[in-house]
C-alpha cells in the first residue's frame, strides 16, 4: 500500500513555524495510539486536543530550528550549505515538550514506552531536517550563480544547473 | 478518465519480487582492497549490502557494484580495485529514487496502473515552473523495517523546492536505477487531495508517520 501525504505550501518564503508545528504534531499524535481495546481513540476529542496542544508546544521548538538555521547562514555565509544537515542538537529538547504535553493523558504510559519515543523522535528529526534543508536551499537559491549555491541545489534537484544554463 | 489516485503501482510490485527495486539506504563498511582484485575482504558488516548496489570508495572503479555476497566478511565486485589498501570506507547505495510532480489538472491518469516517468512526460503533465527541475526531487533512501507482518520504508527527506512557483496535483516517486529495463519505473503515485499552488514560496510534500500502519510503502 501507499501511504498519504500531506501538502504545506507558503507563498513568498519559508513555512512559519506555527505551520511546521501543526504539522509535526500530526505526524506524532498517532504514534503508539491505537483504537484497540482498552487503548485510547485516535480520533476522539481528547487525541484532538492532545494533538492542539502538541502543536503549541512545538512552536518555539520550529521557530529555534528555524532561527538557528537562518543566523548560521548569516554568520557563515555559502560555507554553512555544506556542512551537515543534523537536527539532533534541537529535537531532544523538542521531544521533552512533547511527553510533557501527553502526561495526566491517556496517552502517557504509551509514550513512556522506549520505542514510541524513538519514533517519535524520528518523526520530529524528520521534520526539524526538512526545516533546516529549506533554508538552506531559500539561501541558495538567493544566491544563485555561486558555485556552493549552485552545488546545494544540484544535489536535491538533479539537473538544476543545466536547466539554468550554468 | 485524466486524474491521479494514491497507489503503490502494480509494476512496481512486480519489480519488487523480480528484484528490480533496491530500497536500502546507504551503508559505509569499511573492507581491505588488493590492486588487480575483485574481492574486498574484512568487511566489517555486510548487514544492509545486497548484489547489485554501487561501490564507491578509494581504489574502487567508477560503476562498480556489490557482485556477490561471499560471506559476513567478503563481497565481490564487479570491478577490479586498482589500489591495495585496507580499512577502506566502502560506501553502498541502494537505488536512486525520486519524486516528481504532476501539473494540475493533468491530461493522464496515474494510479496502479502507472509504469514509468515517461508517462508523466509523455502528456506532458510534470510541473513546470520557476524553482522545479525537470525529473524532480532525489530522495534519500530509509530504513526497511517490519512490525506487525508489515514491511515498510519511506524515504527519510520529505521533497521539497523553494523559491518556487508551482502548480500541482499530485506526485510519482520512481527508480532512476536501472535493474529492469527501460528504466525510470514507477514504484508509487499520490494525490495531493486538490490543487496545492504556490507562489515564489515553499511546498513541501509530508510523509506519513513512517510506522507499519501509514508509512509511505508497505507490504503485508
Amino acid at each position: 500500500m501507499a501511504g498519504i501525504v500531506r501538502v504545506l505550501t507558503t507563498d513568498g518564503g519559508t513555512h512559519p513555524p506555527e505551520k511546521y508545528a501543526m504539522a509535526t504534531a500530526e505526524l506524532l499524535t498517532p504514534m503508539g495510539i491505537g483504537a484497540e481495546a482498552g487503548r485510547p481513540d485516535n480520533n476522539g476529542p481528547a487525541a484532538l486536543m492532545l494533538r492542539a496542544k502538541i502543536a503549541q508546544a512545538l512552536i518555539p521548538h520550529h521557530h529555534k530550528v528555524k532561527h538557528t538555521e537562518i543566523g548560521r547562514l548569516r554568520d557563515k555565509g555559502h560555507d554553512h550549505l555544506a556542512s551537515d544537515i543534523d537536527p539532533r542538537e534541537h529535537s531532544g529538547d523538542a521531544l521533552k515538550a512533547v511527553l510533557d504535553c501527553s502526561k495526566g493523558t491517556p496517552w502517557e504510559a504509551q509514550h513512556a514506552s522506549a520505542d514510541v519515543q524513538q519514533a517519535m523522535q524520528g518523526e520530529i528529526n524528520r521534520m526539524f531536517h526538512s526545516a533546516m534543508r529549506e533554508e538552506r536551499e531559500h539561501h541558495a537559491r538567493k544566491n544563485a550563480g555561486h558555485p556552493k549555491c549552485d552545488a546545494f541545489v544540484e544535489a536535491w534537484h538533479p539537473g538544476s544547473t543545466k536547466q539554468a544554463g550554468v | 478518465m485524466a486524474g491521479i489516485s494514491t497507489a503503490w503501482a502494480d509494476q512496481a510490485k512486480s519489480d519488487v519480487l523480480s528484484a528490480g527495486q533496491c530500497m536500502l539506504p546507504t551503508v559505509t563498511p569499511t573492507g581491505n582492497l588488493t590492486n588487480t582484485a575483485f574481492t574486498a575482504v574484512g568487511m566489517s558488516s555486510v548487514s544492509g549490502v545486497a548484489v547489485g548496489m554501487a561501490a564507491s570508495g578509494t581504489g574502487i572503479p567508477a560503476g562498480a557494484v556489490v557482485a556477490s555476497l561471499d560471506s559476513a566478511s567478503q563481497i565481490t565486485l564487479s570491478k577490479a580495485a586498482t589500489a591495495t589498501n585496507t580499512g577502506v570506507t566502502i560506501t553502498l547505495t541502494g537505488d536512486a529514487y525520486k519524486f516528481a510532480l504532476i501539473k494540475h489538472t493533468p491530461t493522464g491518469t496515474y494510479g496502479q496502473a502507472s509504469q514509468y516517468y515517461s508517462d508523466i512526460t509523455g502528456n506532458s503533465d510534470e510541473v513546470s515552473g520557476t524553482g522545479y527541475t525537470a525529473t524532480g526531487f532525489a530522495l534519500t533512501n530509509g530504513a526497511i523495517a517490519v512490525g506487525s507482518h508489515v514491511a515498510y520504508t519511506q524515504p527519510t527527506t520529505n521533497p521539497s523546492w523553494t523559491s518556487a512557483t508551482i502548480d500541482t496535483d499530485g506526485g510519482m516517486m520512481y527508480d532512476t536505477s536501472v535493474r529492469l529495463w527501460p528504466g525510470n519505473r514507477c514504484v508509487a503515485t499520490f494525490d495531493f487531495g486538490g490543487e496545492q499552488k504556490v507562489t515564489a514560496g515553499t511546498l513541501t510534500i509530508v510523509l506519513p508517520t513512517n510506522n507499519s500502519s501509514s508509512a509511505l510503502l508497505r507490504l503485508s
